[in-house]
């Protein structure tokens, strides 16, 4: 039976759990990925806890920890050997839009003749983004799906109501912890291969640009949409191209790896 | 003397090869063994290069490629964000559909070059009064006919390239390229290749005509002699 005093305790760390949820909301953490970092910090906290206030010098044993806390001794003891994190199994789940976007670069129905994704009419014309929405996120009104992408900045809105896609996976744009991540390791990685062929011109890793162009401003938009279009299409073919190379590499594992990768990046000024 | 003959049987033989191929294609398309044969007697007995019942056939879509062509690479057609533009179907002035319809079609009205785009799978209709380009390939998926007489236009063209490089010194490049590959595959790895190659098919196709169109629009290539060039582009499956 639970204690009287506990669901009024729970509505008032509401007040102080809610600014919390509306930042992992900004930043595209999931509830399941949320309820799981919840727990590992709860497990971790807990055991802090009893090493501060428990009885006796000792490290609490997991039992203890499981007692205090409810979740499983098994469970405990594998939390307990890292740092609070997001679950695996929670994170690859991903958020349910994934789904859509997925389908939307891969479902012949919303395909062009050349295999890439058409812009979609919301719901006039079929096919429409209201019929990918209800075949890829069954259960959620496909206006709340297209207000959520939107907001992520996932969708791009044109004129008479139609919808083009800007991504293949669901990610939020923006100064976030992930994308300040993913910075960082482009500049990073640019920054190895400048240097490596500095100090070591005799092998370069491949580094080449075009003669820059200039044109009248009212064309660069086609002139950027051509370049995303051929370099997409080209990243593409070179990682289908080298994935025949990966999957042989797999075969005959050897202990020294490289990663070996390709970054095309658009200039502007 | 024995080389010479030797060469002629096998070029006699080929040429068999080459013509049971036409005639098992036509075969499939409908024709009997008998009336293809009085058809290839007549054709043999003709000293024409010409395929001039096959272009009749191909006009119509010949045309609405060219007005989709000007809908994509003419700018004053793009929208913002630099891809093809809604076009209002009726606007008197300026860039639309009407006006396109207008230069490619000008014995036809414009509710019927929608119709005939909407059925090629090139364009689709917003509302009662737009139009929104989904493809700048004119399809002929599902129709006997058109896919006949642009595979004997395809046929013509690989055999003109053949012919032009029989003539021509390889060791100096001065050959067209025309190149092959092939290896034996799945049918799952062949649905898989492809799914992996239309898109770069298309790029390339994409790539090469936006230069050849360019080219041809330039000021100082306006006045000289022209003929049709390009690139053709297909997977096979044996």
């Amino acid at each position: 039976m639970a204690q009287p005093g506990k669901t009024a305790l729970a509505r008032a760390a509401m007040a102080a759990v809610e600014p919390l949820v509306e930042l992992f909301l900004e930043l595209g953490i999931t509830s399941p990925e949320a309820e799981s970092l919840l727990r590992c910090l709860f497990v971790h906290t807990a055991r802090h806890w009893l090493s501060r206030f428990g009885a006796g010098d000792t490290e609490p044993s997991d039992v203890r920890v499981a007692l205090m806390t409810g979740v499983h001794r098994n469970f405990v003891r594998r939390i307990l050997a890292e740092p609070p994190r997001i679950a695996a199994a929670r994170e690859q789940k991903g958020h349910r839009a994934s789904r859509l976007l997925e389908a939307w670069h891969a479902d012949p129905k919303y395909l062009d003749s050349s295999g890439k994704p058409r812009d979609l009419s919301e719901k006039e014309q079929e096919p429409s983004f209201h019929s990918l929405a209800l075949a890829y996120v069954p259960g959620a009104s496909p206006n709340m799906v297209l207000a959520e992408l939107r907001r992520a900045g996932l969708v791009q809105m044109l004129s008479e109501h139609r919808v083009r896609v800007r991504n293949r996976s669901y990610r939020l744009q923006g100064i976030n912890a992930s994308n300040v991540t993913e910075m960082g390791n482009r500049a990073r990685e640019l920054l190895e291969t400048l240097t490596h062929n500095l100090r070591r011109p005799q092998t370069p890793r491949f580094c080449e640009s075009m003669t820059a162009i200039e044109v009248d401003s009212a064309r660069a938009p086609f002139v950027r949409d051509l370049i995303a279009r051929r370099a997409g299409n080209f990243l593409a073919a070179i990682e289908q191209e080298l994935a025949v190379e990966a999957s042989g590499a797999r075969r005959r594992r050897s202990p020294q790896r490289v990663r070996i990768g390709l970054t095309a990046v658009e200039t502007e000024r | 003397m024995k080389t010479i003959d030797q060469d002629e049987r096998l070029r006699e033989m080929l040429a068999q090869d080459l013509i049971g191929v036409c005639m098992e294609t036509l075969k499939s398309h409908g024709l009997r063994g008998e009336r293809l044969a009085e058809l290839a007697a007549s054709a043999a007995l003709e000293n024409s290069t010409q395929i001039a019942s096959t272009n009749a056939v191909l006009e119509e879509s010949q045309r609405l490629a060219e007005a989709t062509n000007k809908w994509v690479e003419d700018p004053a057609y793009r929208d913002g964000t630099g891809r093809p533009a809604v076009l209002s179907i009726e606007q008197r002035r300026g860039c639309s559909f009407a006006a396109l319809a207008r230069e490619f079609f000008p014995e036809r009205t414009v509710a019927d070059v929608v119709t005939l785009g909407c059925k090629a799978r090139v364009l689709e209709r917003i509302g009662r009064d737009k139009v929104a380009l989904v493809n700048s390939t004119v399809l002929f998926t599902g129709s006997s006919l058109p896919i006949l007489a642009y595979a004997i236009r395809s046929v013509r063209r690989l055999l003109g390239t053949a012919d032009f490089n029989r003539r021509a010194n390889s060791a100096e490049l001065e050959n067209w390229p025309d190149r092959t590959s092939y290896v034996s595959v799945s049918a799952d790895d062949f649905r898989e290749f492809v799914t992996v190659f239309r898109p770069q098919i298309s790029q390339l196709i994409e790539s090469s005509n936006r230069w050849l169109f360019q080219r041809s629009g330039l000021s100082k290539n306006r006045h000289k002699e022209k003929r049709i060039a390009g690139l053709q582009v297909f997977i096979f499956r044996e």
